[in-house]
């Protein structure tokens, strides 16, 4: 039953019909809530999604500690002062005007699955018909680290700012950088590498600019890699390290961090110390504790397991996880989570309409794809893509065969054509 | 302030034509729906309902033909060097009959294009010590070496900058738009 406001005011009469209005005007949007917890790109896909695909049957709240989301997508030019972070912030006031869903600043706290609630750190609680996690990631602590201090730039926002101010203001000609490179999986494959190279290259931009190298020699950036090798783009990297920075970059395998000296810039490893003018420390990476916590990462795991059908959890009906914080080896990127935030926006509109999800026609046509682009210096850039498939028989999103592609190198089309990548992926999910 | 009030008018546009281009579950044929999620994938490149920002080919409008005789050709390329050549590979021919038909039925353009984020215009781009890119209409601009009080937010969808220039492109696309709805009465 559906109580329209001018028959409430027809039937009932003066005050009271006031008051009521009052109290039904908080209660009157009685449409099925879906509540989104994480405004990234993630989040930001659904809840644009939800509502393009969705003929308004859904009442959505986009619940976020920020009233808007810094991306990382770009966020590594950011350090090298070739783009603003300020460019790559979007509010999310007018995406959910135009596109009609309610925002929230507020970070979850708890989600309490049994009464279909999640608690915020304000002491308030939304209730929710569907929950869709899309919080990104947690970054784990290291003993000693302080990453106000140290910064990762491994989540855009004041880290990245730091990480670029102690490059300009705290890299000597002749400076030496050190940086580490979490445990796959970490968010973006190529990404580290391409820090890595841009460390390089800024550090060759202010040696230079002050005549060559420095009191110090010239300059070094020591890449401390907890992984047994490089995870992405081998061939381009292996070439850009060698090709591009030969001099500067010194690539190390399999060093696992063991403490942080965050006062003197000092990585203790396992296979001696490092100290630098600058230390970039990525710490390994897990789906975030409110996920933890509500049981939707198995004992042991990093990561929560969903059917990427639906991307509906795998432990906890009711609830979906999308983006970097869910399970499937399908890259952590962000047009990825772009990508499953489609896919997961169609399953909720169907279950809510009672149609099946796994209908063969579907899952026969599930697919999902990925694109990153990597600049390696000021103006070129190399690039990764590929295309996933649903596998009925595993039940998995696997690799379309041939879909996987890298550039040969890099050049400056690509770089070009990054800001394009980037202008359509940005609109398609924040705007 | 004319401006503002303008541009939020032009927003309540934009939505009810994103919300048309939605298209409705029940208002196409079952499995139509289908098509629309396979056709989404494109959309992190080629832009919302393939209307794309800057230098890449908006799928919105191409005959469905075209499109599947292009990503034909992708997938027979004997030397795939080009992103879409691998892309093309992890689509069967239904997919790509799907995917073709779906954007085939979208008027080329939309009237007003929803707001959009261009990174590509304007002076953020990276060192330009090589002209010779082949670019040239994207060569006339960038400096790489911006501090922070020359960082503006000349690329947010809400600053003014680029409000004169949606509506300069309002203008236009309004005009074409006329257009597009007498052909589309004729079909
Ligand atoms: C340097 C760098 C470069 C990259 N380059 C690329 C690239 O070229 N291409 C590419 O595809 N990907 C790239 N990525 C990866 C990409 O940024 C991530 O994969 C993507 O952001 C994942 O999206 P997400 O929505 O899962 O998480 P995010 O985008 O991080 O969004 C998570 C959101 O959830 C919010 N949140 C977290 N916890 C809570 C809570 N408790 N309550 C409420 N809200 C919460 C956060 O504030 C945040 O806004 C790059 C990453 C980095 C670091």
């Amino acid at each position: 039953m559906t109580i329209s406001r001018r028959n409430l005011i027809r039937t009932t009469s003066g005050v009271a019909a006031l008051s009521l209005i009052g109290k039904l005007s908080s209660q009157i949007d009685d449409r099925h809530h879906v509540v989104v917890v994480g405004g990234g790109f993630a989040g930001s896909t659904l809840a644009r999604y939800l509502s393009l695909w969705g003929e308004q049957k859904f009442r959505i709240t986009l619940i976020d500690p920020s009233s808007e989301h810094s991306s990382c997508v770009m966020s590594n030019l950011v350090l090298t002062n070739q783009i603003a972070l300020s460019k790559l912030t979007f509010s999310h006031t007018p995406l959910a005007d135009r596109f009609n869903f309610a925002t929230r600043v507020g970070s979850v706290s708890e989600i309490k699955a049994g009464a279909k609630s999640v608690l915020l750190a304000d002491g308030s609680e939304l209730s929710y018909d569907t929950l869709v996690l899309a919080t990104g990631i947690e970054l784990d602590a290291i003993d000693g680290y302080d990453p106000a201090r140290i910064p990762h730039a491994w989540i855009a926002g004041d880290s990245t700012e730091l990480l670029r101010q102690q490059l300009n203001e705290e890299l000597p000609a002749g400076g030496h950088v050190v940086m580490t490179i979490p445990e796959a999986p970490y968010r973006c494959p190529p990404g580290p590498y391409e820090r890595a190279c841009l460390l390089a290259a800024m550090a060759r931009q202010i040696t230079d600019a002050n005549g060559g190298s420095g009191v110090n020699g010239s300059p070094t950036v020591t890449v401390l890699d907890a992984n047994e090798d490089i995870q992405a783009e081998k061939a381009t990297f292996t070439a850009a390290f060698e090709e591009l920075y030969g001099d500067i970059i010194d690539y190390r395998r399999g060093v696992k961090i063991t403490r942080i000296d965050s006062d003197n810039r000092t990585a203790y490893t396992t296979v001696g110390a490092f100290s630098g003018d600058v230390l970039n420390v990525i710490p390994n990476h897990q789906a975030p504790a409110i996920l933890r916590n509500a049981g939707l990462v198995p004992t042991g795991d990093r990561w929560a397991p969903v059917d990427p059908v639906t991307y509906e959890s795998a432990l906890i009906g009711g609830i979906y996880v999308i983006g970097d914080a869910q399970a499937t080896s399908q890259p952590k990127s962000a047009h990825m989570a772009n990508a499953q935030a489609k896919v997961c926006a169609d399953a909720i509109i169907r279950k809510t309409a009672g149609l099946a999800t796994h209908a063969s026609e579907r899952i026969n046509n599930l697919t999902t794809n990925s694109a990153c682009f990597s600049p390696v210096n000021f103006n070129e850039a190399a690039w990764l893509t590929a295309v996933f498939r649903y596998n009925t028989a595993s039940r998995l999103m696997e690799l379309a065969p041939n879909s996987l592609g890298a550039s040969e190198g890099w050049d400056r089309e690509s770089y070009d054509d990054m800001y394009t990548w980037a202008s359509n992926l940005f609109s398609d999910t924040f705007v | 302030m004319v401006k503002r009030q303008r541009n939020n008018q032009r927003l309540c546009v934009q939505v009810v034509i994103l919300t048309a281009i939605g298209v409705p579950l029940d208002s196409l044929a079952q499995d139509a729906t289908i098509d629309r999620l396979l056709a989404s994938q494109c959309s992190q490149c080629h832009g919302t309902n393939g209307y794309a920002v800057g230098d890449i080919d908006s799928l919105a409008g191409e005959s469905a033909g075209e499109i599947r005789e292009e990503m034909l050709e992708m997938q027979f390329e004997r030397d795939p060097d080009d992103m879409m050549d691998h892309q093309a590979l992890g689509y069967t021919d239904s997919q790509i009959r799907r995917i073709a038909r779906y954007y085939a039925s979208l008027p080329e353009d939309p009237g007003t294009r929803a707001p959009f984020i261009d990174l590509t215009a304007g002076s953020s781009r990276g060192d330009r010590d090589d002209e010779d890119t082949g670019d040239e209409d994207r060569d006339d601009d960038h400096e790489a070496d911006e501090k922070d009080e020359d960082y503006r937010e000349d690329y947010r969808y809400d600053s003014d900058d680029e409000d004169e220039q949606d509506e300069e492109d309002e203008e236009d696309e309004e005009d074409e738009e006329d257009e597009e709805d007498e052909e589309d009465e004729e079909d």
